[in-house]
């Protein structure tokens, strides 16, 4: 029912109105006067007779109220579609970033060129890509001049290309028995869907010198040093060079010789802590993957404070000392993580991480149990408690329940050893279930290995980011300081803006290759991080194959597709205007 | 308004006729001997003024007494004594209805003539013109009286008595039937003065836009459908302003008057439209 659509009905309401409006006009307008003759040059001349008068005085109602009814029907969206066949291309275009390989052409280049000679104008499309997470770029069911502008458009950008997850998604738009037109430049990984893909490989095999791998640590508070693995993708020997450059400037080069099949791990110790370096090697089939891009090492310490322990602060005090980039203050106010006997302790806004000691009182052995490492579950998905090596420990207990609201990392027989009490958005409590003057675990690997955790959980709290170099592909965490966290943000790419937020999101996914500063919109840079390709997968230009089938001999699905009756739709929009004009015209005419 | 109770204006009206007095003529020819003084020299008692003898003056006036000292002829003038008489002739068609206040404005100048014609001890006669030419008793009885419909009232007035008497006649109306001034002042050609008033409802006299309406006759109830757009108001203005013009044209030229009031205008500016028509004189 076309008027069950709100905006028809409410236009359908125009239409008692019109008539009510009538006689109410009708009605309103009779006037007694005197006498007639000094206004009977101004009569209105009605042709003749009375119902003829009827009828012509009711002209403009009549065209009125067809106005309103075309308009009821127009705002209603009456249609009577029209069903046409169209044929129907599905294509998948791998998205991973050895498309851009070749020495003359890019692969990708190639699918592009092959897109535009499938199909016709009549033709509809829908191109997707398969890439860490399909994507649909054009379409569904486009015109081919929208498929070609977005397959222009299209750069290949992923570390490698799940194929599953794109025909899954492209098979939504296509019958069981027809097939999808899948462009890539290694036909070997989507044999085993030859009976739903159509597969035009447009690769070329080619030798490659890949950066595979790339970091930078803070070795000592002068000095820098930098992994890097590197690797030919080839049958031979090679030699190339590593160029370390600063703002454009070479730092260091060095000469080295490939293997094949024999990834070359070296370092570099530099002293400039607080520049970016830009690796790179000689341009090659591959270029994306001849840069690595590192910024200056993130070092967030962590201040940490004692506040009302005993002999226990001693073990605690040197497992802290043993963890990088720590600091002890005295002022548990400033400090980030505190430890203390006090379970009311009132945490400051500094303290991102709080953990609670019980302290030893005059009963010590009322509710008192002793868990053994074996006997210990821990939460395997913490990074606290992941790696804690519980063999060997004896941890006495006391027996109690667990806050509510909080989650618990270590328990044994259901008793909480170790659990988290989150406080606001990044600040929280741990509890520390031990009686820590009978248990052996200060002597144990794993008390230092605790203490780690807990300073890097502490670490991970303090706003900022966690690292600088990312993997393509990798979610980038950010975690703004509290008063920049409602600003507008800005991420730059390689000094242009590339993506603007407010508020900036916790976590921003699938950022291309580059180097990145987030920036208030003042300019104000906040942090800078980069993202490396690092993905050997797609270096290995060896196994690329070239095997274009005949895409004019492809078989399209055909689909029944229902378009707007644009014919319909203007024809009622010129009687609407007609209509219109003939109420106005008459009235006119008849005075 | 059925009931005398309902008529709102009387004591506004009985103060404004104990301010005013009914303009009399500059000349009359069968009002003399009466108790009032006119304007004119007449044969009263009354001495007024003396003037040069000139041939065919009443020589039964020369002051002899002048004569024996100046050896010249002078006239005695004494001023006139006139008894005036006033017919009321009040159009009571369906058309002078067509508001109640356009009823009550018939209502207070009937009234208002009525009182000041008594104030001049004037012999006052009051008509009733709609079908027929009828005669009422006093003002009030218009009230209780029904409207009727009305043709051409010219022949009936012509056909009446009231065309060949003298002395002053005032007619109430809203003219809006076809006439001819010409022909409507022959009608009192025998008059000393004739007052005519013209009572209009506010969209008689000043139609506004108004888009489509439908106008219906009070006399007859025909219908007109016209357009209240600015052609159409012109031309009515046009039309009502020639016939006005024409007829207070004429009526000036003869020493009568003509005004026009409104029904909605009020009470003290219909006595100073009175008094600028020189209908009434403080």
């Amino acid at each position: 029912m076309v008027f069950s659509n709100p905006w028809g009905l409410l236009a359908l309401i125009s239409i008692p109105i019109i008539v009510g409006l009538h006689f109410f006009h009708s009605q309103r307008q009779v006037r007694r006067v005197g006498g007639l003759h000094l206004w009977e040059f101004a009569q209105i001349r009605i042709p003749a007779g009375r119902r003829l008068d009827r009828f012509t005085r009711s002209l403009p109602l009549l065209f009125q109220l067809l106005a309103a009814l075309l308009a009821s029907l127009l705002l209603a969206g009456f249609d009577i579609p029209i069903q046409s066949s169209n044929r129907h291309y599905t294509i998948i275009l791998d998205d991973s970033i050895s498309m851009l390989a070749g020495t003359n052409e890019s692969s990708a280049a190639r699918a592009v060129d092959l897109l535009s000679g499938i199909g016709s104008e009549t033709d509809r499309f829908t191109l997707l890509t398969a890439g860490l997470r399909p994507q649909i770029i054009a379409g569904p069911f486009c015109e081919k001049s929208e498929m070609e502008a977005a397959s222009q458009q299209w750069q290949p950008r992923d570390p490698n290309c799940d194929i599953e997850a794109a025909v899954n998604l492209a098979s939504k738009f296509i019958a069981s028995s027809d097939k999808i037109l899948f462009l890539t430049d290694d036909e070997a990984p989507a044999r085993r869907y030859t009976e739903t893909l159509e597969i035009a490989a447009v690769g070329e095999p080619d030798d490659n010198i890949a950066i595979d791998y790339a970091d930078r640590m803070r070795v000592s508070p002068e000095k820098d040093r930098i992994f890097v693995t590197l690797q030919t993708y080839s049958k031979l020997e090679q030699s190339a060079h590593l160029y370390g450059k600063i703002a454009g400037q070479d730092v260091f080069t060095k000469s080295i010789t490939l293997q094949p099949g024999t990834p070359l791990s070296l370092h570099v110790d530099i002293p400039y802590l607080t520049q970016t370096v830009t690796l790179s090697t000689e341009p090659d089939a591959l270029s994306a993957d001849n840069t690595a891009i590192l910024p200056p090492v993130l070092i967030k310490p962590v201040n940490v404070a004692f506040h009302a322990l005993g002999a226990e602060q001693v073990p605690i005090a040197k497992a802290v000392r043993s963890t990088g980039y720590t600091e002890i203050v005295d002022d548990p106010e400033h400090a980030n993580l505190v430890f203390s006997s006090d379970p009311n302790y009132p945490a400051s806004p500094s303290n991102y991480r709080v953990c609670v000691l019980p302290a030893i009182d005059s009963q010590p052995n009322k509710n008192v149990h002793l868990a053994q490492g074996r006997d210990i579950v821990f939460d395997h998905n913490s990074p606290i408690t992941e790696s804690l090596p519980l063999e060997g420990v004896l941890w006495p207990l006391r027996e109690l329940s667990a806050p509510p609201n909080s989650h618990p990392l270590l328990t044994w027989h259901n008793i909480p050893l170790l659990w988290v009490e989150s406080q606001g958005r990044e600040n929280a409590r741990i509890g520390i279930n031990l009686l820590h003057d009978r248990t052996n675990i200060f002597q144990q690997a794993t008390w230092p290995i605790l203490i780690s955790a807990l300073v890097e959980d502490c670490r991970m709290a303090i706003p900022g980011l966690s690292k600088t170099n990312y993997r393509v592909g990798e979610p980038v965490h950010i975690r703004l300081r509290p008063d920049v966290r409602d600003e507008r943000i800005q991420i730059l790419r390689h000094d242009d803006v590339f993506e603007t937020y407010q508020p900036l999101p916790n976590v921003i996914p699938d950022l291309p290759l580059g180097h990145y500063t987030l920036a208030l919109s003042s300019g104000d840079p906040l942090a800078e991080f980069s993202v490396n390709l690092f993905a050997p997968g797609e270096s290995d230009l060896r196994t690329l194959q070239s095997n274009t089938p005949q895409v004019s001999n492809l078989v399209p699905a055909s689909i029944r597709q229902t378009e707007r009756n644009r014919f319909l739709y203007f024809s009622l929009l010129i009687l609407l205007i007609l209509f219109t004009a003939a109420s106005w015209i008459y009235q006119d005419i008849s005075h | 308004m059925k009931n005398l109770s309902d008529y709102p204006h009387r004591q506004k009206i009985e103060s404004y006729a104990e301010k005013y007095d009914l303009r009399l003529p500059e000349r009359q020819q069968t009002m003399l001997m009466g108790e009032l003084s006119g304007k004119r020299t007449g044969s009263s008692i009354e001495y007024q003024d003396r003037k040069d003898y000139v041939p065919g003056d009443d020589v039964r006036h020369i002051d002899w007494r002048a004569y024996a000292r100046n050896d010249k002829l002078t006239i005695k003038l004494y001023r006139e004594e006139i008894c005036p008489t006033v017919d009321i002739i009040v159009d009571t068609s369906l058309s002078m209805a067509v508001t109640d206040a356009k009823a009550i404005r018939r209502m207070d100048l009937t009234y208002l003539f009525y009182l000041l014609s008594f104030k001049l001890h004037a012999t006052v006669s009051m008509y009733s013109l709609a079908n027929r030419l009828e005669r009422i008793g006093n003002p009030f009885d218009l009230i209780q009286s029904d409207d009727h419909a009305q043709d051409d009232p010219i022949p009936l007035l012509q056909r009446s008595p009231l065309s060949k008497k003298s002395g002053i006649k005032i007619l109430i109306s809203d003219l809006l039937f076809p006439f001819d001034p010409a022909q409507l002042l022959a009608t009192f050609a025998a008059a000393d003065r004739v007052i005519i008033i013209q009572v209009l409802s506010l969209f008689e006299d000043e139609p506004d836009f108004g888009g489509e309406v439908r106008l219906q006759d009070a006399e007859n109830g025909r219908f007109m459908d016209i357009r209240l757009d600015r052609p159409t108001l012109e031309g009515y203005k046009k039309r009502l302003n020639n016939i006005r013009n024409d007829l207070d044209r004429r009526m000036k030229a003869t020493s009568n008057a003509f005004c026009c009031v409104r029904d909605e205008d009020a009470l003290d500016v219909v006595m100073k439209k009175l008094y600028a028509a020189s209908v009434v004189e403080a």
